[in-house]
């Protein structure tokens, strides 16, 4: 039974096709990296398969079970520029808050919560930063505030969207160490990954974009020169043009 | 003069103090949620957009024959009119930004004016149809606090306490929606139904509120107590209850001063009428909260902050003429050392002075010279830039040209973690990119 | 969701709907005899005693219908038609009509004439000063507003002198009527006691009224007889009130053993209403009146207080009734 299974996924925006006929399946406890060009549908992937987007065709399976069936095993880690950073919140309650979804209506999180909450701050090597204001944080002890916010939630399967973007290497090192530890505990990873030099130290599966499915399965299978080519190359280059002039046309715009 | 107390009880003042402080109350407590959601200008907006339905309530009393000794009656009659008023406001706000694709700002001012413009065209249609109810109309224009009974406050105690209630129950999910939407959406927080709790109490408050302060200065009400509590917490929760507080005080200072400062300037001006509204004097404290929050609040505070930097500059002045008296190895005069920093002959002096006080220099017959901790200080000092200019040249490869200016800011600023990391990092080195020797930790 | 939004709509049609069919417009009024002068005069009182003086020479009506408030009165659609017509143009003057167009309008115009400002210059003493204001409520003595009845006489001679006499005969005719109808006034007023006779209304129309019948003469050779009559707002009823004044009508109501205070028919009666509240808590008894006061305006037609001796009789009645004894 795979952790993930997505057949004949296809997303629109507006118009316009972004993400075409995505068939794939991965197995459980695996360390996946989603690649491929600028705007070739990774994050859109990932936000459809999690439910944030509708696509307009394609079944999304979680252990053979719907989205909604598994939301409490599924956790997401959004890319940083969707959070409000001013926001009156600590480092320990912004971990807090990966309770929520498991908590009931009126509960607030108690003693237990907080615990848990420390506990995995000092996990990421953030606990002596627990009070601090988010805003106070650079850009790699946010993302790994996020990470273990995302722990708190005790999920199956991890939805990263560009973690890595922008942060420092130690922050990176730390990250990815949790992460494969994570997958020795048999949880799932994806992650949506924009350094190429990094990939096969990284993960051990890829799934490779460009608006279609180019290659999934075992990086040293997947990641090949053809592949990289047939994505990052020229073959798709006419490919886009001519997206690119429907999107235009299909704006009215001149 | 009076008492404070008395305003709690005597039976002309307790109604508009209790009814302000509770209006002041509930507008405060969901001005937090408005203002850290970042749509102040939505409460401008349903307090406009509520007129209307204010004036047909007022209409309405006056067509089944009201107008007079039905008071409770009135009131419910235009609370409920300015309850739907703002609800279609509000819907007429997100079919705007949401099917026309217009722009939030450009949705709430649409809606804004038109409704006031409805609505005042409205009031002269009452005005001459109904002109006794047309003072009542004209009192929710700017508020009137003074006329206030025991029954507005009853109404008025009954939905404040529903707005605080509710605030507490979903706390968690108002704070977890408003901080990070996407992730709210991915753990199962039940969007729609908690978007729609929040209009309905920012539309509760907003018509609690014009009676006191009036639909046009409404908007004051919601954002001042929220923005000054902002400046001394970084809790959640404990923002709720500085607004909260700054709330009630702005709802029981309006009302006191009013009349305090009323009598003080009858007496000193007999002949003249004088009287101070309540509802734009509670505007007016609450803006000055607010100023006052921003300008001093500790840590916070735009004086604080001033003083943080003026301290930095300070500091970095301090440590440029240690480096320099480092660099020369010699006593220098003031003459010597003002030439190679900026600044005037009296800061140099003053500096120096300074610099003598916390005995890191000394002077004799006009040279100074670096004491022995001098010494110890302006080599840290020099450690730091040559470490980051290592830094930068061998690791981020940046040009040797380049390194010294970013080193000449950055030595002030590097921690002592900092400079551990950095000499683990680049393994301890003894020269710098310009050849010259690193001084021993 | 939609449930909510039917609701609002219904909501919006129907109070839109109630409010169209219970239009009362204001009785459509303008000129409409020929070969008579056209007045305008600003409030029904004006242009009642302006008719009377004119009689069938002239046709008077007034700008400010109704309940409306002349404190603050803007010009309307219509009214700059009106204004231009008009032959000749009364208006009260003192401050009353100070809504900005109509005030700059007759300020400007040179057939506007300014009855209050001719009793000012002529009888200067009989005029009130409040808090830096002039009181412009002259019409509530009718011995006062009598005076004014020469200077209409004056300005219709002057654009018709053909019929001076007239208008003279018709004047003397009037000063007549209107004393006799303010000794009528007195007399009922002296029928209430004098520890009873106090005034309170919600705004300070009546001061001239208070004067000279509620106050005796001692009281009105000093500044006394203001405190046979009080009011929560001032001169114009469109201030905010404040609470010291409501407080300050409440001491007053307590020294004077005050029992019963007078609503007006075109102010609301909110501040009263707060005033009986609170004074009922602090062991008075104070019960609001359940007739009307006419103050600035006069009774809609077909009630007691359509003309202007009618409506001072009325208040005369009215407070009397409710005084007495």
């Amino acid at each position: 039974m795979s952790a993930l299974q997505v057949s004949q996924l296809s997303v629109n925006y507006e118009k316009t096709p972004v993400l075409w006929d995505i068939n794939f399946a991965i197995p459980q406890g695996k360390l996946v990296g989603i690649i491929g060009p600028n705007g070739a549908g990774k994050s859109t992937l990932m936000k459809a398969v999690i439910g944030l987007i509708t696509p307009i065709s394609g079944k999304v399976d979680f252990f053979t079970k719907s989205l909604k069936q598994m939301r409490n095993s599924i956790a997401y880690v959004p890319q940083r520029e969707s959070v409000d950073w001013d926001f009156p919140v600590t480092i320990l309650d912004l971990v807090v808050m990966g309770s929520y979804g498991s908590l009931p209506l009126f509960k607030r999180p108690g003693k237990q919560e907080y615990l848990k909450a420390e506990n995995y701050l000092k996990k990421v090597g953030l606990f002596e930063l627990k009070d601090r204001q988010i805003s106070q944080l650079s850009g790699g002890q946010q993302q790994r505030a996020f990470i273990a916010r995302a722990l708190m939630q005790d999920a199956q399967i991890y939805f990263l969207d560009e973690p890595f973007a922008g942060i420092d290497h130690s922050s990176e090192k730390i990250i990815i160490d949790i992460l494969k530890k994570l997958t020795k505990e048999n949880k799932t990873i994806f992650v949506v990954h924009h350094d190429l030099n990094t990939v096969e130290s990284y993960y051990e599966w890829v799934i490779l974009l460009n608006m279609r499915l180019i290659g999934c399965g075992e990086t040293k299978e997947v990641f090949t020169n053809k592949n990289l080519q047939s994505a990052y190359g020229k073959n798709f280059s006419l490919f886009d043009d001519a997206i690119k002039l429907s999107k235009k046309i299909s704006t009215g715009l001149d | 003069m009076e008492s404070p107390l008395n305003f709690f009880f005597d039976p002309i003042l307790r109604a508009p103090t209790l009814g302000s402080m509770l209006m002041c109350l509930t507008a405060s407590l969901v001005g937090v949620i408005v203002f850290l959601r970042k749509r102040s200008l939505l409460g401008e907006s349903l307090s406009h957009a509520s007129y209307p339905g204010v004036i047909l309530g007022v209409v309405i009393a006056g067509y089944i024959g009201l107008s007079d000794q039905n008071e409770a009656v009135l009131s419910l009659l235009v609370l409920i009119g300015g309850f739907f008023s703002a609800l279609l406001g509000l819907y007429s706000i997100n079919f705007l930004e949401n099917n026309l694709k217009i722009k939030a700002d450009s949705a709430l001012c649409v809606i804004l004016s038109t409704f006031f413009g409805v609505g005042i065209t409205l009031a002269s249609f009452v005005q001459f149809n109904y002109t006794n109810l047309y003072r009542q109309v004209q009192s929710y224009l700017y508020g009137q606090a003074a006329t206030m009974t025991d029954i507005n406050v009853i109404i008025y105690g009954i939905l404040t306490i529903f707005v605080i209630v509710t605030i507490l129950l979903f706390l968690k999910e108002i704070q977890v929606l408003t901080f990070d939407r996407i992730f709210s959406k991915t753990i199962g927080i039940p969007i729609v139904v908690i978007d729609m709790i929040f209009f309905i109490l920012i539309v509760l408050a907003v018509i609690i509120g014009i009676r006191s302060v009036g639909v046009v200065l409404m908007s004051a009400m919601f954002i001042a107590p929220a923005s000054a509590a902002r400046q001394y917490t970084n809790s959640f929760s404990k923002m709720f209850i500085i607004a909260g507080f700054f709330g009630l005080l702005c709802g029981f200072l309006g009302n006191y001063l009013s009349v305090e400062i009323s009598q003080y300037l009858a007496h000193i001006y007999p002949n003249e009428r004088v009287s101070i509204p309540t509802g734009p004097l509670i505007v007016l404290i609450a803006s000055l909260v607010c100023f006052w929050s921003l300008l001093f609040a500790p840590r916070q505070g735009l004086l604080f902050r001033i003083v943080r930097i003026a301290k930095f500059k300070l500091q970095t002045l301090e440590e440029n003429v240690l480096k320099t008296l480092w660099r020369r190895g010699e006593p220098l005069t003031l003459k010597d050392i003002q030439a190679y920093q900026n600044g005037n002959i009296f800061t140099m002096w003053w500096i120096l002075n300074l610099l003598q006080k916390r005995k890191f220099i000394a002077k004799s017959s006009h040279t100074y010279y670096l004491t022995d901790i001098g010494k110890i200080v302006a080599a840290k000092i020099v450690r730091l830039h040559r470490l980051w200019e290592v830094y930068l040249a061998n690791y981020l490869e940046i040009g040797v040209e380049k390194v010294h200016k970013s080193a000449e800011e950055m030595e002030h600023v590097l921690t002592p973690e900092l400079e551990k990391e950095l000499t683990a990092f680049l393994q301890d080195p003894v020269l710098d990119p310009h050849h010259q020797p690193i001084p021993a930790k | 969701m939609q449930f909510i939004k039917n609701i609002i709509w219904i909501f919006v049609f129907s109070s839109l709907l109630i409010g169209c069919s219970t239009a009362k417009r204001p009785v459509s009024n303008n000129w409409s005899k020929k070969d008579s002068i056209k007045v305008l005069a600003t409030i029904e009182m004006l242009k009642d005693i302006v008719q009377q003086v004119g009689g069938d020479r002239v046709e008077a009506i007034s700008l400010i219908k109704g309940n409306l408030d002349p404190h603050s009165y803007q010009l309307v659609k219509g009214d700059d038609e009106k204004l231009a017509r008009a032959d000749i143009i009364f208006y009260n003057g003192l401050g009353l009509e100070h809504g900005p167009s109509l005030q700059s309008y007759l300020e400007k115009n040179s057939k506007a004439k300014n009855v209050g400002s001719f009793i000012h210059k002529n009888f200067p003493d009989q005029i009130l000063f409040f808090k830096g204001q002039l009181d412009p409520h002259i019409w509530m003595d009718m011995s006062l507003w009598s005076k004014t009845v020469p200077y209409i006489v004056e300005s219709l001679s002057e654009i018709d002198p053909v019929n001076a006499p007239i208008y003279q005969k018709n004047g003397e005719k009037l000063i007549e009527s209107l004393l006799s109808t303010h000794e009528e006034i007195r007399q009922m007023l002296q029928e209430i006691d004098s520890e009873k006779r106090y005034l309170v209304t919600s705004h300070d129309a009546f001061n001239y009224f208070a004067r000279v019948y509620l106050a005796t003469d001692d009281e009105r050779k000093t500044s006394t007889w203001q405190n046979r009559f009080i009011a929560p707002e001032g001169l114009a009823p469109e201030s905010q009130i404040s609470l010291l004044d409501i407080k300050f009508v409440i001491s007053h109501l307590k020294k004077f053993n005050i029992s019963v205070i007078f609503p007006e028919s075109n102010v609301s009666k909110d501040s009263l209403r707060k005033i009986m509240q609170a004074s009922q808590e602090m062991g008075l008894k104070i019960k609001i009146a359940n007739d009307t006061l006419y103050a600035d305006a006069m009774g809609d037609p077909g009630s007691d207080g359509d003309t202007y001796q009618k409506m001072l009789i009325h208040n005369a009645s009215v407070i009397r009734n409710n005084l007495k004894n």
